[in-house]
């Protein structure tokens, strides 16, 4: 938080820092260790998730903690027309079958089907 | 006690009880924030209702998740259905619509008192 991002490199930069695939030693393997099982999806991803598994949503994700595990959707869905409350957070809670509980400690919804006044 | 009989415990709870609340922790002492609040809520509408804590075997969760298809906890039912978690339950709240529900008066109408709800516009309310 309030980390500055560093200034862009210009492509070249970037490119040299990278080694030549065929530099001649084989490059260090990631060690298995690095892979997180339960990784926290961020709140782009769960945001992109959303919209590609409802198409036409749009959805905002706020991070409620910082920690990255405890995030509120407002999901606007014109497919929740006709839908009860409870079906509706369902459709959501499905695109991340078995994740919410999990590696997503907590989602908090707000399904609405219209945007709030004052949004377009 | 098998998974069965847990899952039957639940299933009992949730056809016998008319107000049933699925929670962490118990309504004296919740185990988390969001149990917290809909046990409060509860409270301020004055209903009668029964808790489960769910945290003492997790099989209770899954068993739970497994009969609502609800992956979350807290888990509300009312007369047998399922009428949400923390956020559902919160919104029906304010909007009055868990009193209906509930089939109680929404407090602070009506017959109760109303101890702080001024009758008509505040006096002298400064921005």
């Amino acid at each position: 938080m309030g980390r500055r991002r560093p200034v862009e490199a210009s492509g070249a930069q970037r490119g040299a820092a990278v080694p030549a695939p065929d530099a001649g030693r084989p490059a260090a393997r990631k060690p298995a260790a690095a892979r997180y099982l339960l990784r926290v999806p961020s709140t782009e991803e769960v945001k992109e998730r959303i919209e590609r598994a409802l198409p036409g949503a749009r959805a905002t994700v706020t991070d409620l903690t910082g920690g990255g595990d405890h995030l509120r959707a407002e999901v606007v869905y014109g497919g929740f027309a006709g839908l009860s409350r409870i079906e509706q957070h369902r459709l959501v809670y499905d695109v991340f079958d078995g994740e919410i509980g999990g590696a997503i400690h907590a989602l908090s919804l707000k399904t609405s089907i219209e945007a709030p006044e004052g949004e377009t | 006690m098998t998974d069965e009989q847990i899952r039957d415990e639940i299933q009992r709870a949730i056809s016998e009880e008319r107000v049933m609340l699925f929670m962490k922790g118990t309504p004296d002492m919740p185990r988390c924030g969001f149990s917290a609040r809909v046990s409060q809520i509860l409270n301020a509408t004055g209903v009668d209702y029964a808790a489960m804590d769910i945290l003492p075997d997790p099989r209770i969760r899954q068993q739970l998740s497994g009969l609502s298809g609800w992956p979350t906890i807290p888990q509300l039912f009312v007369k047998g259905e399922l009428v949400g978690g923390c956020d559902i339950v919160t919104e029906m709240f304010e909007s009055g619509e868990l009193a209906q529900t509930l089939g109680v008066e929404q407090p602070g109408r009506a017959e109760t008192p109303a101890p702080q709800a001024p009758a008509q516009a505040p006096p002298l309310q400064i921005e």
